[in-house]
């Protein structure tokens, strides 16, 4: 784990005179790139056959899937402006009250840190002495709600599993620019290295797959909290998904009223830390629940494809419906085309949040108890008044404008993947279009539809989420679409297919934490 | 009276339709019979004639009022129209003050003079306000919307001390054709084209209908021959010398038919005393002013005008995506707040280099390729003091009881901070709080009793070294004296 590499130092010349080995107009504007071309810009060129773009958990489950395959560290490339594997992921986590210590809401039936997906977390769990968790698993989702792990324990697992297939070694930091096509087959991947890391601004690497797992292209908060923010540069009204301790610790000191806009996963986990802090410290916070969207009954298309619902909340026990990995729906998505797809994406999408017993009994007792209020409408206004925020709203029944403590937004967008820069270049630039929902489109085996040059991009994560298959943006998801991957490169004659053999002995390694 | 020269034109040939509010655009049908309408800007009434007591004096012709002798008519101008022509003067005063949409002020007026008449004539009175309508009923009257069903009645109002009901309302813009009537029989459905722009007409019902009339052409010479119509004034009865005697049959657009249709057996005063003595004093005292434009409207919304048409503009400068954040940049040459380096999110905030999503609107900071721009630092995050009050760190500060005393305040360079310490732990000028690129940094300007840190899980306090800056992470905590304050940012570089 470095972390010299990513921070550059403060008051470095910004202006620094053109450094050798950058772009030029030739090549930005060329789809093909000859290495020439490269050689005539000064960007040194880097052989590598496999390169992985984002390094996040998706590239991380790609490289443990190819090194346990048997792909040695130096076929590999990790190319991230990321220090660990986990770091994004985290950050997003613990800022959405899900720190190390608390359980995970959203699926976790696999494990990034084990393909074999044995044993679980839950029978890691009971193994180390958690009997409760394995009658868990036994009984959910009826008697008990779904498993799911502590954040820590998925990061440590993560931790463990990455110096064991000695991941750092492939990892090279930097900011990726773009992928193009090189003639005469494969690809380069333009890396920019932190400021003083490199004799040369770019390097290139050559390689005959590429691998994007750039994930979420970036969170998008809404128009007014941005308006907000950039007018009276206050910190009142906040996202969830940035981090707002502030929020907590006021209210601790002094009683106050939260106005909490969103129905979704965040909105739920935000409640409960609100409530619990309330049940601990003896609070006084007021909540105020904005919903747009209220849903006060089970809904859904079809009597099959129904879901939970009542006060507000739409339930489900992950962001897909469980048949979306091995079910009915799994496989009606994979035979499905365009607008048909468009559809069944959208008739399981929505927001949602997972049935907690905890946090709905908090809220009950809240609302007997009249702290926690429910309202149905959207913001339409917002100022800050003294130490409060006055927010104009439009509620289902009239403008209404009230004074409070603060706003928290948990209604993050997911921005376009054109605003990602490497996205909107293979947009661009290498033939990649988009499939119905708008995001990269790809193959059953998640190879970028028209990227082909004698080699092939794949892209996973949810910058595919609209594909053959759902549910791309969960641990489980990234294992499935890199098993695809995977598959895909062994008929390419990358690397060997694990057998029966090979996957036992790997287990075996796995289990004693054997370096390979 | 502005209004007494300016009303034909404020609907016939006002100003721009952009200021013309939606109220005067719409088309206002007639229904033929007995009852009076009064349309004026802003205003729309309809008021029950026969509700008054005609003077028993009055010879009622048998048939058609057209029959009976002219002469007779203003003679026998009936007790009660004497309050028809105190409303109308009131609406028209109301109409003149000069607001588009003068419900509100109606309902004031109105409700300041109701309790000074009593034996009211039946009424149905709709205007405009700002975001709907004001409609006022009284005795008889009604407005409804036939098409949606909706009614309202002065049964569900409030009983005057006469025992008259009424009741006023604000209501919104139905989408449908509006009915006013004054309880008066409705005989026979308004003609299609009948419109009436302003004036004084006979008719059972008004239809306030959501199509939008047709621009009337202006009229070049003079206002509309309703525009001379005045309503029987209490005080004048003298016909008016070159005032056409027939005005209310000379509607500019087809209006209903005249009342002969009626076999009615009640008095006409108003066909007769309405041009007979119309407006004769003030049309010539009053040598029309010009005609005076009305201010535009705080908020018009308008359901049923059609959308206005905007100007055509310029496009829009294409810029490519480098663009944007150096104009952002450098729009202030001169600006002298604190700068600092930072990347730029895809959308061109500047950020800590540190962070993984944009600040300010959540982007994921990983698709620029690093390169430092110079711009205005953002404020780097908060102190939350035991209190519960909040400081926003925009600049350097300076901690202490009396931090106003260090002549680096005086001078501006930095902002005092108060810390109130009962217990006297706190130093006349205790520490600093120093913005530093990205970071904040607290420093102990050698306090007497020193400053203690406590990072985010740490087990025990830590004493500063005075003078030796320490970083602030968020979550630290420090203290002064019995004071303490936690250090957090959203910027959630750590």
């Amino acid at each position: 784990m470095s972390e010299s590499t990513i921070a550059p130092q403060h008051g470095q010349g910004a202006a620094a005179p053109a450094q050798p080995g950058d772009l030029n107009d030739q090549l930005i504007a060329s789809d093909f790139w000859t290495d020439q071309m490269l050689a005539e810009a000064g960007i040194p060129i880097i052989d590598v056959p496999f390169v992985t773009v984002g390094g996040g958990i998706g590239s991380f489950v790609m490289a443990d899937y190819l090194r346990i395959s048997g792909v040695p560290t130096n076929s590999i490339r990790v190319l991230t402006p990321l220090k660990t594997p986990w770091e994004s992921y985290e950050y997003l986590t613990t800022v959405s009250q899900v720190p190390r210590k608390e359980r995970l809401r959203s699926d976790s039936q696999s494990r990034p840190d084990n393909i074999w997906g044995f044993p679980s977390y839950a029978l890691s769990e009971g193994l180390h002495g958690n009997i409760k968790m394995l009658w868990n698993v036994l009984v959910e989702p009826i008697f008990a709600n779904y498993y799911t792990p502590k954040a820590g324990v998925v990061f440590e697992g993560i931790e463990r599993e990455m110096y064991r297939i000695r991941y750092p070694e492939m990892v090279v930091h930097g900011q990726v620019r773009m992928v193009r096509r090189r003639v005469g087959g494969g690809y380069f991947t333009i890396l920019t290295p932190p400021e003083g890391a490199a004799p040369t601004k770019r390097i290139a690497y050559r390689s005959q797959w590429v691998h994007v797992a750039i994930g979420y292209p970036g969170l998008k908060y809404l128009d007014d909290l941005q308006n907000y923010r950039s007018t009276y540069n206050d910190y009142k009204v906040v996202n969830a998904y940035e981090s707002h301790e502030h929020l907590y610790e006021k209210l601790a000191l002094k009683p106050g009223i939260v106005l909490i806009r969103g129905g979704g996963i965040v909105a739920s986990r935000v409640l409960q830390r609100l409530i619990d802090d309330r049940d601990a410290k003896g609070l006084q916070t007021q909540i105020i629940h904005l919903f747009r969207t209220y849903t006060d009954k089970p809904h859904g298309p079809g009597i099959f494809k129904r879901r939970k619902g009542a006060d507000g909340w739409a339930y489900q026990g992950f962001n897909y419906p469980k048949s979306v990995w091995g079910g009915q729906l799994k496989a009606q998505v994979r035979k499905s085309e365009g607008a048909e797809r468009a559809k069944l994406y959208k008739e399981m999408g929505g927001t949602n949040t997972p049935f907690r017993r905890n946090w709905l009994e908090q809220l009950s007792r809240g609302r007997r108890e009249g702290w926690y209020r429910v309202m149905i409408g959207e913001i339409t206004s917002m100022k800050p008044v003294g130490e409060l925020v006055e927010v104009g709203l439009n509620t289902d029944q009239g403008p209404q404008v009230g004074t409070v403590d603060f706003v928290l937004d948990c209604t993050g967008l997911e921005a376009d993947i054109r605003e990602h820069r490497v996205l909107a270049d293979l947009l661009d630039h290498s033939g990649v279009g988009r499939n119905p929902v708008g995001r990269l489109d790809v193959e059953r085996s998640f190879e970028l539809r028209g990227a082909q040059n004698g080699g092939k991009i794949y892209a996973v994560g949810s910058a595919t989420l609209g594909g053959y298959f759902p549910g791309v943006d969960t641990f489980y998801g990234l294992q499935i679409a890199c098993v695809e991957v995977l598959d895909d490169l062994v008929r390419q004659g990358f690397t060997k297919k694990i057998g029966p053999g090979r996957s036992t002995s790997q287990w075996l390694k796995w289990m004693r934490n054997k370096t390979i | 009276m502005a209004a007494d020269s300016a009303l034909a034109p404020a609907s016939s040939t006002g100003p721009a339709p952009t200021t013309v509010p939606p109220f005067d655009q719409v088309s206002v049908a007639i229904a033929p019979g007995d009852d009076l309408i009064v349309r004026m800007p802003g205003i729309l009434l309809v008021v029950g004639v026969e509700a008054t007591p005609a003077p028993p004096a009055a010879p009622a012709p048998k048939l058609g009022g057209w029959g009976a002798a002219p002469v007779k008519a203003p003679a026998a101008a009936p007790v009660g129209d004497t309050k028809v022509g105190e409303l109308v003067a009131l609406c028209r005063r109301v109409s003149a003050a000069g607001s588009r949409a003068p419900g509100r002020r109606l309902h004031d007026e109105l409700r300041a003079w109701l309790p000074t008449v009593s034996d009211l004539p039946s009424f149905a009175l709709a205007a405009a306000t700002e975001e709907g309508l004001a409609v006022a009923l009284v005795g008889e009257g009604v407005a409804e919307v036939p098409d949606l069903g909706l009614r309202l009645t002065p049964a569900d109002g409030e009983r005057l001390q006469d025992g008259t009901r009424i009741l006023d309302r604000l209501v919104d813009w139905p989408p449908a054709p509006l009915r006013l009537s004054a309880g008066g029989p409705l005989d026979m459905a308004p003609h299609p084209l009948a419109d009436l722009e302003s004036g004084v007409v006979p008719g059972a019902a008004a239809v306030l209908s959501p199509a939008v009339a047709p621009a009337p052409t202006p009229m070049p010479d003079a206002p509309s021959p309703t525009a001379l119509v005045r309503l029987p004034s209490p005080s004048s009865l003298l016909p008016p010398p070159g005032v056409p005697a027939q005005p209310v049959a000379v509607a500019p657009t087809p209006v209903a038919p005249p009342p002969v249709a009626h076999d009615h057996d009640h008095a006409h005063p108003h066909e007769h005393a309405v041009p007979e003595q119309a407006a004769a004093p003030q049309a010539e005292e009053a040598p029309a002013p010009p005609p005076v434009e009305l201010p535009p409207p705080a908020f018009a919304s308008s359901l049923l005008a059609p959308p206005e048409e905007e100007a055509p503009r310029e496009p829009l400068p294409v810029l490519d995506r480098e663009q944007p954040p150096a104009a952002l940049i450098e729009q202030e040459p001169e600006d002298t707040r604190p700068k600092v380096k930072g990347f730029l999110c895809s959308r061109g905030h500047l950020n800590d280099p540190r962070v993984l999503f944009c600040n300010l609107c959540g982007i994921r900071m990983a698709e620029r390729t690093g390169v430092f721009i110079e711009g205005v630092r953002p404020p780097l995050g908060l102190l939350v003091f035991d209190n519960g009050a909040t400081v926003s760190l925009d600049m350097d500060y300076l901690l202490g009881r009396e931090p106003e005393t260090d002549d680096r305040v005086t001078s501006g360079q930095l902002r005092p901070l108060l810390v109130v310490d009962q217990t006297g732990g706190v130093s006349r000028h205790h520490a600093e709080i120093r913005l530093e690129g990205w970071d904040v940094v607290l420093v102990d300007i050698g306090s007497a009793n020193g400053t203690l840190v406590a990072p985010p899980g740490a087990p025990a306090w830590q004493s500063l070294v005075p003078n030796q800056p320490v970083r602030l992470v968020p979550g630290m905590a420090v203290r002064m004296g019995s004071r303490q304050f936690a250090f957090e940012s959203p910027h959630g570089a750590t």
